[in-house]
């Protein structure tokens, strides 16, 4: 390309060159006239090969000019670069194209306001180093120099003057180059593209119009494609930087178009998706391709599914189920994707990020796998204590009474003192054990809770009553206080609370010396509940630490290691207390200080039965008139006031005369008494007296006898004798008082029997109210299922029935029940199957067990045992008794309803 | 048996249960015939099962003979004691022949 303008060089200077005109004359001599027209015909002859020839020179020059043009085109379309970067070879082109010996270009900046001079480009043959130097850091304003004016005027300027650049040092460079011919054309090529290009020669060249249209039409034809690519190359531009940016993300990332294919993705991608991540890789490939299955199968991951193909339709998804298998590796894969919105809300892309969980999935699994051994090596633990304790209970029940047999004998001081250290131990040993089972079934999961009314008062009694003798051996007083506004009757577990209370009784009154052990009843202030109670026990014995208030709830903690020593005991009991208020709703806690005594206070949420009266007196008793014998004042005291608050007119007399004569005077009043409560023994006269006079009166049946713990058993046999059935141990307490009242009311139909009946605790065998209850009866006889259903129809529970283990799985998936009763012997899937399968089921889908209630024909262990295991809660043997089945329903029904 | 060849045997039954009896004691009667087909083909299994499920709600209807019955059938079944089948089904045929139902009311 050098060469060709070259050669071309020398042409353009032929009018002026003498050495052409003498090659034009004929050699030797020639007559001048001769000459004279040779030389003009000559003349005429090379101008007009002149004019052929530079017609020529030019067109192989616009060629040249263009061809170069276009290799810069070509350049900048095919994206190599963008239009300021092609302007070197812009330059070059001109200068090679149209022979310039030198080009250098400016860009405005627009900011600034301000054209900088950005680059040059040069003949060999020159050296304009220097030049290049002096203008690394030239600037001229619009107007000034040539630069300056070409941009200012944006015309092309054409001079023979070159060196009035405002920038001295270039000027003289330019100088010392010897330019002497300089061409400025202004180019428009879109933001920041502006500018000028200078082309100079060191030859005074003509201007040629021509020539100049044809560089100014090439270059705007340069500025058109160049301002169409800038625009798009700016674009890809950004695209390109979008790329690099996604390439540096470090997830898995892929990014793919409307059309699925992969557009951009990050190298941790790549590394895992190979091709997959390759730019314009289409994901209806993707399973086969990247050897993505659906995790744990052999089935390629289904297009559709794809999140990437998904994300495409527009759902933000994440997919936890897919794996890419090769290199000999399973890599489980988390794969999110999200729709990437463009104008009209159509997707435009879908992002997807892959993590890999293989190691997360892994240690879900070991630690799944570890669980359940640990769960299980507990359970067995747990089950294991509890079947050895069974065992254990068995024989020492056995050593007991006989114990108990040996006390009843004849004994030396000795022997007695042996037999009372053995059933001490023994007796010790047996709370020990029960107290083991019990913790152990808490642990288990066995323990469930019943649902049964009762009477607080009551309870509290019987509670009180099984401490009444050793808190009187120690000289402790015992005493409980129910607050007004507790209900009085509850619906509950009344033995779980009784435990509750007995382990605090126990500890209560085995560490305290002096003074007194109480049990208060309020209502929980913290929760509005009519149920939710506060229950406390204050002791005023020995105290514990505060630093020990948390240990001596976990199991196997005394409140200090020489307490066992000193007061024995295994430490479980508060273990069990805490495990079983828990479970009842509650909390338990201490407040204690060494010395000080301790309360222990726990809440119970417990439910109301319907109707209950807070605290009232006794319907039953209105208008009931009593007569009470008794000369001790405390107790006659006691048992006027507990009559009195349940609604009876009491009467009291201190003697047995004072008495007969109260007794007489009523009857003649025409409002004689209704009952006649006497002690066995009066100052003036016995009980016994005044019964036989009170017989001649009226009716023995109005009489109850109060006796002494004392005189018990003399007094016994001889209210026997004489034929009273109704007697009360001092000291009463409410609930027997009112009792036996009510009952020897009855019996003199003083009130009617329907009064008192209709209670939960009377009315039996009482059917379960188990309306809204789903049942499903599994039974393959049909005998059995009219029999089961007819019993279960007062019940009010909805029930289906199963001829088999297989349509009672398959029901019980469709919606589970509240209570399943499963026969064991069946065809297709036995009980066991079934039972097991719904336990599992319910294990996936972590529903609350039903209870299931198998069905056996023999009531032998191994049946039993295997339904346990299989999962059953409880078991009735058939022939199925009605009664049998009542009370297991009772239990679980009210449960499951719960 | 509680009662002689010509006698009859009252059984007491849940007047819940009155409209079921019937039914069920068709259904027992169709076991005799079961039964008798059983033996013929040597089909102790069908023995067996027909005794376990007779035994499995005979008491909860009421008759606990058929509880027994069915519990010697299951067990003569299991063993394929020929002859032991052939009692209980005749004690089972002769049962239902002489059985009465006397309703009492719940409880």
């Amino acid at each position: 390309m050098r060469h060709g303008p070259a050669e071309v060089t020398g042409v353009g200077g032929v009018s002026g060159d003498p050495g052409l005109e003498r090659d034009l004359l004929p050699k030797g001599k020639v007559p001048p006239e001769q000459a004279q027209k040779l030389l003009h015909e000559r003349t005429e002859l090379l101008l007009k090969v002149r004019h052929v020839l530079k017609k020529e020179v030019d067109r192989r020059r616009r060629a040249e000019l263009k061809a170069a043009l276009e290799g810069a085109i070509g350049r900048i379309l095919a994206g190599v670069e963008v239009f300021p970067d092609a302007l070197p070879t812009l330059v070059r082109a001109f200068c090679l194209g149209a022979d310039w010996e030198a080009g250098e270009y400016w860009l405005f900046d627009a900011p600034r306001k301000k054209l900088f001079w950005r680059g040059a480009w040069w003949k060999e043959e020159l050296d304009l180093t220097a030049f290049e130097e002096a203008s690394f850091e030239a600037a001229v304003s619009p107007g000034e120099g040539l630069a300056g004016r070409t941009w200012e005027s944006a015309q092309n300027q054409w001079v023979h003057v070159v060196g009035d650049d405002p920038n001295r040092m270039r000027a003289a460079e330019a100088t010392k180059a010897g330019f002497r011919t300089a061409l400025g054309l202004p180019f428009h090529s879109g933001e920041g593209t502006d500018g000028v290009l200078i082309l100079y020669h060191r030859a005074v060249r003509r201007h040629e119009d021509e020539e100049v249209e044809f560089m100014a039409k090439l270059l705007r034809q340069v500025e058109r494609l160049a301002t169409w690519k800038w625009g798009d190359q700016a674009h890809q531009q950004r695209v390109q930087e979008v790329g690099r940016i996604i390439s540096g993300l470090p997830l898995a990332t892929e990014v793919v178009n409307a059309q699925g294919e992969v557009v951009f993705a990050s190298q941790p991608a790549r590394l895992l998706l190979n091709k997959g991540a390759q730019s314009g890789f289409n994901l209806r490939e993707f399973s086969s391709t990247c050897l993505a299955y659906v995790s744990g199968t052999d089935k390629l991951y289904p297009y559709e599914l794809l999140p990437q193909v998904r994300a495409i339709k527009g759902e933000a998804c994440k997919v936890d189920d897919l794996e890419i298998r090769g290199g000999g590796r399973t890599t489980a894969l988390e794969v999110w994707a999200s729709p990437v919105y463009g104008e009209g809300g159509k997707t435009d892309y879908a992002v997807s990020v892959f993590v890999d969980v293989s190691d997360f999935k892994r240690h879900k699994i070991e630690l799944q796998r570890a669980k359940e051994a640990a769960q299980a090596a507990d359970r067995a633990k747990s089950e294991f204590v509890s079947r050895m304790s069974h065992e254990i209970r068995t024989p020492l029940n056995a050593i007991l009474g006989m114990v108990d047999l040996l006390w009843e004998t004849t004994l030396n001081q000795d022997q007695q003192e042996y037999v009372r250290i053995a059933r001490n131990a023994g007796s010790n040993l047996m709370s020990l054990v029960n107290n083991i089972l019990d913790l152990s079934r808490v642990e288990a999961g066995r323990m469930e809770l019943a649902a049964t009314a009762f009477s607080l008062e009551e309870f509290l009694d019987r509670t009180t009553d099984l401490f009444a003798l050793k808190a009187h051996q120690k000289g402790l007083e015992l005493t409980y206080y129910v607050d007004p506004g507790v209900p009085e009757r509850l619906i509950g577990d009344p033995v779980r609370l009784r435990q509750i209370l007995v382990n605090l009784l126990t500890n209560a009154i085995k560490f305290t010396e002096k003074g007194h052990v109480i049990i208060r009843v309020r209502r929980d202030p913290h929760d509005e509940d009519p149920g939710a109670l506060l229950l406390s026990v204050t002791d005023t014995g020995i105290g514990i630490p505060p630093e020990r208030h948390q240990a001596i709830f976990e199991s196997f903690t005394q409140a200090a290691t020489s307490t066992a020593a000193e007061y024995g005991g295994s430490g479980l009991g508060l273990t069990i207390a805490k495990h079983l208020v828990e479970m009842m709703g509650g909390h338990i806690w201490v407040d204690s200080a060494p010395g000080e005594g301790s309360v222990f206070s726990f809440t119970t949420k417990l439910q109301v039965p319907p109707g209950t009266a807070v605290r009232m007196a006794r319907p039953e008793f209105k208008g009931i008139r009593i007569l009470v014998l008794e000369d001790q004042p405390a107790d006659r005291e006691e048992v006027r006031s507990i009559l009195t608050k349940a609604g009876v007119q009491v009467t009291v007399a201190t003697g047995g005369k004072e008495g007969l004569s109260e007794y007489k005077r009523g009857r003649n009043r025409g409002s004689p008494f209704h009952l006649v409560l006497v002690a066995s023994r009066l100052t003036d006269m016995s009980g016994w007296e005044v019964a036989k006079e009170i017989a001649e009166l009226g009716s023995l049946n109005s009489l109850v006898f109060l006796l002494t713990a004392g005189q018990r058993a003399q007094d016994l046999p001889r209210l026997k004798e004489v034929g009273i059935t109704n007697y009360l141990v001092k000291p009463v307490d409410n609930a027997t008082l009112l009792s036996i009242v009510a009952t020897a009311l009855r019996e003199t139909r003083a009130i009617p029997r329907s009064v008192s009946r209709g209670t939960p605790e009377t009315a039996s065998p009482a059917t379960p109210n188990l309306s809204g209850l789903r049942l499903l009866l599994v039974e393959d006889s049909e005998d059995n299922r009219f029999l089961l259903q007819r019993y279960l129809r007062s019940t009010a529970c909805r029930i289906d029935t199963a001829e088999n283990g297989k349509v009672a799985v398959d029901k019980y998936k469709v919606a589970p029940y509240d209570l399943v009763l499963m026969d064991l012997q069946m065809p297709f899937m036995d009980g066991y199957a079934a039972t097991r399968a719904i336990r599992d089921y319910e294990k996936e889908r972590q529903l609350r067990p039903t209870p299931i209630i198998a069905l056996s024909a023999y009531a032998i262990k191994e049946e039993v045992e295997k339904s346990l295991e299989a999962g059953c809660d409880a078991h009735i043997t058939k022939p199925v008794e009605k009664a049998k089945l009542f009370e297991i329903l009772t239990q679980y029904g009210k449960k499951a309803v719960a | 048996m509680p009662a002689g060849e010509g006698g009859t045997v009252t059984v007491r039954v849940d007047e819940t249960l009155r409209d079921l009896i019937p039914h069920y004691l068709e259904n027992r009667q169709h076991d005799v015939e079961r039964l008798r087909e059983a033996l013929r083909r040597e089909d102790f299994e069908a023995i067996r099962v027909l005794g376990h499920s007779m035994a499995g709600s005979g008491g909860g209807y009421g008759f606990p003979t058929l509880t027994r019955i069915g519990r010697t059938l299951e067990k003569a079944g299991q063993q394929k004691d020929r002859e032991t089948v052939e009692t209980q089904l005749h004690e089972l045929a002769s049962y239902l022949r002489k059985v009465v139902v006397e309703f009492v009311p719940e409880g």
